[in-house]
C-alpha cells in the first residue's frame, strides 16, 4: 500500500509536467505552481490517510496486534513506531514529489528558475505537507477506534482533504475562523506569509490539533481491550 | 492445592463489558511445570481471563500474580517469559512462516535463526518452505501459532483453544505436542477448551468455568473420582423392588430418576447376581445394565444442565 501511495504522490508533478508540455504549453509559472499546490493539497492527505488506515486496519484484521503486544511490546512503543514509520514514508514521498516538481520547474520555466523562486516553492510545499501530516494525526485515533473497520477513517480523510483544499479558496471575511480550523489553516498558512498574525493562529491551531490527536490516540489505545 | 509452587495465580478477577459481567471473581492457580485446563462452554469467559492475564484486556478488579510477582502495570520483563496464542492465529498473510517468526522474534529482541528453526521443528513445520501464511491449512496455522509461542523459550505457555478447527488426527497430534512441551521441555501450560474429550487425556489440573464464574478447580484425578459406576434397573414393581433392595439386600445408595427406573450405586452385587436374586424373589426385571456416570454428566450437574461438548 505504501508503494502505491508513493507512486500516486510522484504522479502528481509528473502529470503537471506532462500537462504543461502537451495540453497547455502557454501556462505561466505562477499558475502552474498554484495548480500543483492545489493538487498536492487535495491528493496528499487522501493518500496519507489511506496508508495509515491500511497499516493499522491490517494489524487488527489479521490479529497480528495481539502477537505484537504479547511479544512484550508496550502500547506506547507500538504507536510511536507506527507514527515514526508513517512519517518517514510521508517524508520520503513528499521529498520525491518536490524533487520531481523542482526538476519539472527547471525544464518548463528556465527563466523563472531562480534561487528565490525555488526557495519559495520549496518552503510552500514543505510547510504545507508538514502541516498536512500534523493535522492528519487524528486519523490515527480514528484508526485505533475503528479497529478492523476501514471506512470511518477514510471518510475523515476525505473530509480533511476537502477542508484543506477549501482553505485555498477562503474569502477575506472568513479568514479568522478558517485559521482557527486546523485543516483549513494548513492552506492559509501558505498564503498568509510566514510570521504574520494569521500565520501564528494557523500554526497554533495545527499543532494543537496534532497534539490532541496524539494524546487521544495514546489514551485510547492504552485503554483499549484487544 | 497447598504445597505447590504456582507460576500463575489470579485472585477475584472481574470484568464487565457494557455493564454485563463476563468474568466474576475468578481465582485460578496454575502449578509450575503442569498443564492446567480451563474448561467451559463458548462464551464462558475463558478467553477474557487469558487476555486479562496477558494484559490485552484491562481487568475491572482483582489481581494477577505471575512468577510470584503481582502484575500492577505493564512489565515487559514478565511478559517476555510468557508465550501465547489467543483465539485464531494472527500472522502477516503475505509472509512465510520464517518471515513471520522473524518479525515477532525481532520484537522480542533479536532474530535468532536457530531458535526459529528449533521452534518450527518442535511443531513439525518445515524451515525452508516458501509457502506464505495465507496458503496455510488451519492445522499449519495453529502449529505456527504454537511455534511463535515457544520461540523465546518461555516458562509459561497460554494456549487458547489451540485445537479449534482441527481434524481428529490434528487434535491428537496437537495433544501429543502439548504433552511433549510440558513433560520434555518443562513448560507450565494454561490451555483452554470447550471440549472435555480433548482435555481428558492431557491436563493435570482443571478449572471449570461457567458464565464467568469458576465452578470448580481441582486435579484431573480428583475430577475423575466423580466418575461412578452404577447398576440401572428397569422393573415392573419399583416400589417393592426398592424395599427389597434396601431391606433384604442391605443396599443403601439407591436413586429413582424415573418411575420405573432404579439406579444402584452400592455395587456389592454384580448384575448377574442381582438379577438372579430379583428373579428368585419373584420380581420381573425388564432391563438390567452396568453404567458409567461420565464426567459429562458431572459437568451438567455443576453447570445446572448446560454441559460441555
Amino acid at each position: 500500500m505504501a508503494w502505491m501511495g508513493t507512486l500516486i504522490i510522484v504522479t502528481i508533478p509528473l502529470f503537471m509536467i506532462w500537462n504543461c508540455l502537451i495540453i497547455d504549453p502557454e501556462k505561466e509559472y505562477m499558475e502552474w505552481l498554484m495548480s500543483l499546490l492545489m493538487l498536492n493539497t487535495l491528493v496528499l492527505p487522501i493518500v496519507n490517510g489511506f496508508v495509515i488506515t491500511s497499516s493499522m486496519q491490517r494489524e487488527y484484521q489479521d490479529r497480528t496486534i495481539r502477537n505484537i503486544l504479547t511479544a512484550s511490546v508496550s502500547r506506547g512503543k507500538f504507536l510511536t513506531a507506527k507514527l515514526v514509520v508513517w512519517f518517514l514514508w510521508y517524508l520520503i514521498s513528499f521529498c520525491l514529489f518536490e524533487v520531481i516538481a523542482i526538476a519539472g520547474c527547471y525544464a518548463l520555466f528556465p527563466i523563472e528558475f531562480t534561487t528565490g523562486n525555488m526557495g519559495y516553492a520549496l518552503f510552500l510545499f514543505t510547510q504545507s505537507n508538514f502541516f498536512s501530516f500534523i493535522v492528519g494525526i487524528p486519523i490515527l485515533l480514528i484508526c485505533v477506534k475503528q479497529q478492523a473497520l476501514f471506512y470511518p477513517s477514510m471518510l475523515a480523510t476525505l473530509g480533511s482533504a476537502v477542508l484543506q483544499a477549501a482553505g485555498l479558496q477562503v474569502s477575506e471575511e472568513l479568514i479568522l475562523p478558517a485559521c482557527v480550523c486546523p485543516w483549513t489553516a494548513v492552506s492559509i498558512s501558505g498564503i498568509a506569509g510566514f510570521g504574520t498574525y494569521y500565520y501564528w493562529i494557523c500554526f497554533v491551531s495545527i499543532f494543537l490539533c496534532g497534539l490532541a490527536g496524539f494524546m487521544g490516540v495514546i489514551i485510547s489505545f492504552k485503554n483499549q481491550d484487544q | 492445592m497447598t504445597g505447590l509452587e504456582y507460576t500463575l495465580q489470579t485472585f477475584e478477577l472481574c470484568k464487565k463489558y457494557e455493564g454485563r459481567s463476563v468474568v466474576q471473581n475468578v481465582s485460578m492457580h496454575v502449578p509450575k511445570g503442569q498443564i492446567y485446563g480451563l474448561l467451559g462452554r463458548n462464551g464462558a469467559g475463558k478467553t477474557t481471563i487469558m487476555k486479562m492475564v496477558l494484559g490485552l484486556v484491562k481487568k475491572d478488579s482483582g489481581s494477577v500474580t505471575l512468577f510470584n510477582q503481582e502484575m500492577a502495570d505493564y512489565q515487559s520483563g514478565i511478559y517476555a517469559r510468557i508465550g501465547s496464542t489467543i483465539e485464531s492465529p494472527g500472522f502477516y498473510s503475505n509472509l512465510t512462516a520464517v518471515e513471520n517468526l522473524s518479525v515477532f522474534s525481532r520484537l522480542r529482541g533479536k532474530v535468532d535463526r536457530n531458535k526459529i528453526r528449533n521452534a518450527l521443528g518442535v511443531v513439525g513445520l518445515p524451515y525452508q518452505d516458501k509457502k506464505i501464511f495465507s496458503k496455510y491449512s488451519l492445522g499449519m496455522k495453529q502449529r505456527l501459532a504454537i511455534a511463535n509461542a515457544i520461540l523465546n523459550d518461555p516458562e509459561l505457555l497460554i494456549l487458547d483453544e489451540p485445537t479449534n478447527g482441527l481434524d481428529p488426527i490434528g487434535i491428537a497430534e496437537m495433544r501429543t505436542l502439548i504433552r511433549k512441551l510440558s513433560h520434555e521441555y518443562g513448560k507450565t501450560i494454561l490451555i483452554s477448551s470447550h471440549q472435555l474429550s480433548e482435555m481428558e487425556q492431557m491436563v493435570d489440573w482443571v478449572g471449570i468455568i461457567h458464565e464467568g464464574s469458576m465452578l470448580e478447580e481441582c486435579s484431573y484425578w480428583q475430577l475423575k473420582e466423580n466418575e461412578h459406576s452404577y447398576i440401572r434397573l428397569v422393573v415392573k414393581e419399583p416400589e417393592q423392588v426398592n424395599e427389597y433392595l434396601k431391606n433384604d439386600l442391605s443396599i443403601e445408595k439407591i436413586t429413582r430418576p424415573e418411575a420405573s427406573v432404579i439406579e444402584i450405586y452400592d455395587l456389592k452385587y454384580g448384575t448377574l447376581e442381582l438379577n438372579s436374586r430379583l428373579f428368585a424373589a419373584g420380581f420381573a426385571v425388564a432391563e438390567i445394565s452396568k453404567c458409567q456416570n461420565s464426567l459429562e454428566a458431572y459437568f451438567k450437574e455443576l453447570t445446572g444442565g448446560a454441559g460441555i461438548a
